[in-house]
């Protein structure tokens, strides 16, 4: 699910910036006014835990094929929502530095669609609340055949559907909105959706097995309870007011500035009134333009308000092909030479050797 | 320099289900002195460190280390005074480089940053290991880990060093200059080991423990001779008191 | 398992390399980030079918990998398998955008074509800034920059923590499952009973580890905050490379070079 940068525009990839930021450091905040039992070296060392247990696939019967899990759910369950969502953060970020998996800018939204909505969301919403149940009734018992992991099992599979198809659900609003795809948004979406369900069942049941053994062999690490000391919530409600502000104005300056950008095929078009007329041509917010596109019924895809629908005249054509053609030559002479100069670099350091 | 001992009485300790891994023991450690710690695996060694550091807690008995003692508030201090080196160098070194490593048991002691650059290159250079200031600490050998790892403790100037089985994981080469490191250090030192030749070389006392209880505080060698005690506590006889003991016969058969 | 092996010798390699890879350098690594950001910013202001003005951007990109003595070879090496989702999404715009956008005498590209194209090097450019971005600076400096940037102490610690203890960790476990292979299992996916086993297995251990940390934290007088001398003060040089690159940046962004020498003819 990591997106790279190729998938975002610029506005939208800043207002998600912009919200991951606000939420670690709400998440940051948290952390060091509450949760007793988690320190700095179990978030840590637990964050590399799942590093490590992603690198190993398990197989979903019947489809032939395998995955591995994501841990949102997991590391929540262990550690509570917001410390789970950091950890899971700093995994991220270290996926997209060291593997490449997912793109710098694209960060923020990786990390809303994968922390945010499995350890801020579905984990809170379905998962704790049966958590707290299950820790208060079973507290006390010490028989660990008598608790029955049922319940167990079907929560965490819940959740870990939601906390995915959520983030699916982001992953295609935010391509659309970015106006990258020329897909249209129900079959988009649904596509996504049923992709997700099956790795969300898959990672459900991976997490539910990981529980249940650690509830029957080692229940003391789930029974600790997220002791919150009532900190003032009011403290980091500005905090969430003030990047929710930035992140809007941030946003919309540049994509007003960006829905100025041209496609690259204006210096084709002849300096006649055709120019004159496009100037005239009110600039069209892309983000308001895209969804207003997300609920047309038209299939077809509309980027720019530039009227385009007429086959470009040849005489522009020539012009338009010389231009893309001497971009693109430039850009293969490039990589031969690099190619050239690398292939050499190699024949010297094997001859050092 | 009489600050340097450690008295407990009476001392008890018991895990959260209710067994005790330490039932009354009671010793006292001079200034200077290097004791050895042995007893079999889950005799109570690890734990008893662990009280005396300040790392956990006795439910009953004293500890009194330098004319203080341990409790909840003095903590802060007594870990300064006390440093501990763990069995497992990778769980004590959880710093991204050597020198932030080393640097950060004196920063967290509030010194200037030149004191703790001079710290660090103190302990460095007590270990020998100054070329590996700027290394990064997952990329160590298992002796360099060892070594940075008693470097970071140094650092702190404790006057009492406690190392839970240093010598273990440890190539003989490595194992050789941890004990050549040792035998420089003028701090009283407890070492919990089952490196019986280590403790031969290194300590002229030992206490065994078996099962939470002290069963022998006295000189190492009368522990070396004793096989019922090396038994209980799953030791064996370090060859060099095997010669000794074969000497000792050798010399008892010429004389008659 | 071989998998393992090749994941623990590159995330060692990186800090090692580093060094011959450019933090000889000496530019602050908070400032190849901003402009590492800038850069790929003002990379996607640009339109999706704006081809022509997000080659530069690629050649600019690839000159460095030259600097830095990465190998365009090890860039598709690793994104071999990690742009296949970005593939997949562009791959529907040749076949969902038809509108035209240029015609050389009856062969008619069209802007889903563009977009498609211009999509996938994006991808490889961001990648690709990426890899030039860790590689030229290591992970750790990499981090004393995001500090220096104001981003939260406790995740630049947390990022920190996971990169001491990653190697360890997949050492452990590359442990666990040799120790299943020993015994006969052949293959290098698990059915999820036999993998929550030694996953499950791995989290007691790693519980076990968390606790011992803590200890050795505290017996050095940690008390919840963890405190480091700031380094890498920023230097006149830093300001210089800012400058350059956001000029760079912008003759790129603003001036749109081909499209300048296009008009010129």
């Amino acid at each position: 699910m990591h997106m790279s940068d190729a998938l975002l525009s610029a506005p939208v990839a800043i207002i998600g910036d912009i919200a991951a930021a606000g939420l670690i450091s709400v998440a940051a905040y948290r952390i060091r006014k509450s949760h007793t039992h988690v320190n700095a070296a179990l978030m840590g060392v637990l964050g590399a835990f799942v590093f490590a247990a992603q690198m190993i696939n398990f197989t979903i019967p019947g489809t032939g094929s395998s995955g591995h899990i994501v841990g949102g759910v997991l590391l929540a369950s262990l550690l509570g929502a917001w410390p789970a969502f950091l950890t899971l953060t700093s995994v991220i970020i270290i996926q997209a530095l060291l593997f490449a998996d997912g793109g710098i800018l694209a960060l923020g939204w990786n990390i809303i669609n994968m922390a945010g909505m499995t350890c801020l969301v579905a984990y809170p919403l379905i998962m704790q609340p049966f958590l707290r149940r299950y820790r208060s009734r079973y507290i006390e018992t010490d028989s660990v055949s008598k608790r029955p992991v049922g319940g167990m099992i079907f929560f965490t599979i819940i959740t870990c559907l939601i906390g995915l198809e959520l983030g699916a659900f982001c992953v295609t609003l935010e391509t659309l909105s970015s106006g990258i795809t020329s897909l249209p948004f129900g079959k988009f979406l649904l596509f996504m959706i049923s992709i997700h369900a099956l790795i969300g069942i898959g990672e459900g049941v991976a997490t539910a097995a990981i529980l249940v053994f650690i509830f029957r062999y080692k229940p003391e690490i789930l029974m600790q309870r997220e002791v919150e000391k009532e900190s003032s919530g009011r403290s980091y409600k500005k905090l969430i007011w003030t990047f929710a502000i930035l992140a809007l104005v941030v946003g919309g300056v540049l994509s007003w500035f960006a829905s100025s950008n041209p496609d690259g095929l204006e210096w084709s078009i002849e300096k006649t009134e055709v120019a004159e007329a496009e100037k005239e041509q009110p600039r069209i917010n892309i983000i308001t333009e895209n969804f207003q596109n997300i609920t047309s019924i038209f299939p077809d895809y509309q980027v720019n308000n530039t009227d385009e629908s007429s086959p470009v005249s040849s005489e522009r054509a020539q012009t338009s092909i010389a231009g893309v053609s001497g971009a693109i030559f430039v850009l293969i002479l490039t990589v031969i030479i690099t190619l050239i100069i690398n292939r050499k670099k190699k024949k010297q350091s094997a001859r050092q050797n | 320099m009489s600050h340097h001992y450690i008295k407990t009485e009476n001392l008890e300790y018991s895990y959260y289900g209710g067994a005790k891994a330490i039932d009354d023991i009671s010793f006292l450690i001079t200034h200077g002195e290097k004791v050895a710690l042995v007893g079999a695996n889950g005799a109570g060694k690890s734990t008893l460190l662990m009280l005396l550091n300040a790392l956990k807690f006795a439910q009953k008995g004293t500890i009194d280390i330098g004319n203080t003692f341990v409790t909840e508030k003095t903590a802060k201090f007594i870990r300064q005074k006390v440093g501990f080196i763990f069995q497992n160098s990778d769980n004590q070194l959880f710093m991204p480089t050597v020198s932030d490593e080393i640097a950060f048991g004196p920063i967290n002691m509030g010194l200037p940053k030149e004191e703790v650059e001079r710290r660090t290159d103190m302990a460095l250079q007590r270990v020998g290991c100054e070329s590996l200031k700027n290394n990064i600490t997952s990329h160590l050998s298992g002796g360099q880990k060892r070594s940075i790892a008693i470097a970071s403790v140094l650092a702190m100037e404790p006057e009492i060093l406690l190392m839970d089985e240093p010598s273990s994981n440890l190539d003989p080469f490595s194992r050789r200059l941890l004990i050549n490191q040792i035998k420089s250090f003028t701090h009283t030192c407890v070492i919990a080991t089952h490196d019986l030749e280590m403790v031969w070389e290194l300590c002229p006392r030992s206490i065994a423990i078996s099962n939470g209880k002290i069963v022998f505080d006295g000189l190492s060698k009368e522990l070396f001779y004793n096989q019922e005690l090396l038994n209980e506590c799953h030791l064996e006889q370090p060859y060099l008191a095997k010669i000794e003991q074969m000497k000792e016969a050798e010399k008892i058969r010429s004389a008659n | 398992m071989e998998n393992l092996d090749r994941v623990i010798s590159e995330i060692r390699g990186i800090e090692t390399d580093a060094i011959d890879r450019g933090s000889r350098y000496r530019i602050n690594p908070a400032s190849r980030i901003i402009v590492c950001f800038l850069f790929l910013l003002s990379m996607l202001t640009f339109s999706v079918f704006n081809i022509i003005d997000t080659i530069p951007y690629a050649i600019i990109v690839i000159l460095l990998t030259l600097l830095v003595n990465i190998p365009l070879s090890y860039i598709f090496r690793k994104t071999k398998y990690l742009l296949l989702f970005v593939f997949f999404i562009a791959a529907f715009n040749p076949l969902l955008d038809r509108r035209p956008a240029i015609n050389i005498n009856g062969f008619i590209i069209s802007y889903g074509w563009l977009s498609f194209f211009t999509i996938i090097l994006r991808g490889y450019i961001s990648v690709t800034a990426a890899m030039i971005l860790i590689l030229s600076s290591g992970f750790i400096p990499l981090c004393r920059g995001m500090e220096k940037l104001k981003i939260p102490k406790l995740l630049v610690t947390q990022l920190l923590f996971v990169y001491r203890y990653i190697i360890v960790l997949l050492e452990e476990l590359a442990q666990i499952i040799n120790s299943v292979k020993a015994r006969g299992y052949g293959k290098n996916k698990f059915p999820v009973k036999l993998w929550s086993v030694f996953i499950a297995q791995l989290l007691i251990k790693t519980y076990s580890r968390a606790e011992m940390i803590n200890y050795s934290m505290i017996a050095r007088g940690y008390d919840g905050d963890i405190k480091t001398f700031s380094e890498n003060k920023w230097q006149r040089s830093d300001t210089v490379f800012c400058i350059v690159s956001i000029l760079i940046i912008g003759f790129l962004r603003f001036f749109r070079p081909f499209v300048f020498i296009n008009n010129m003819f």
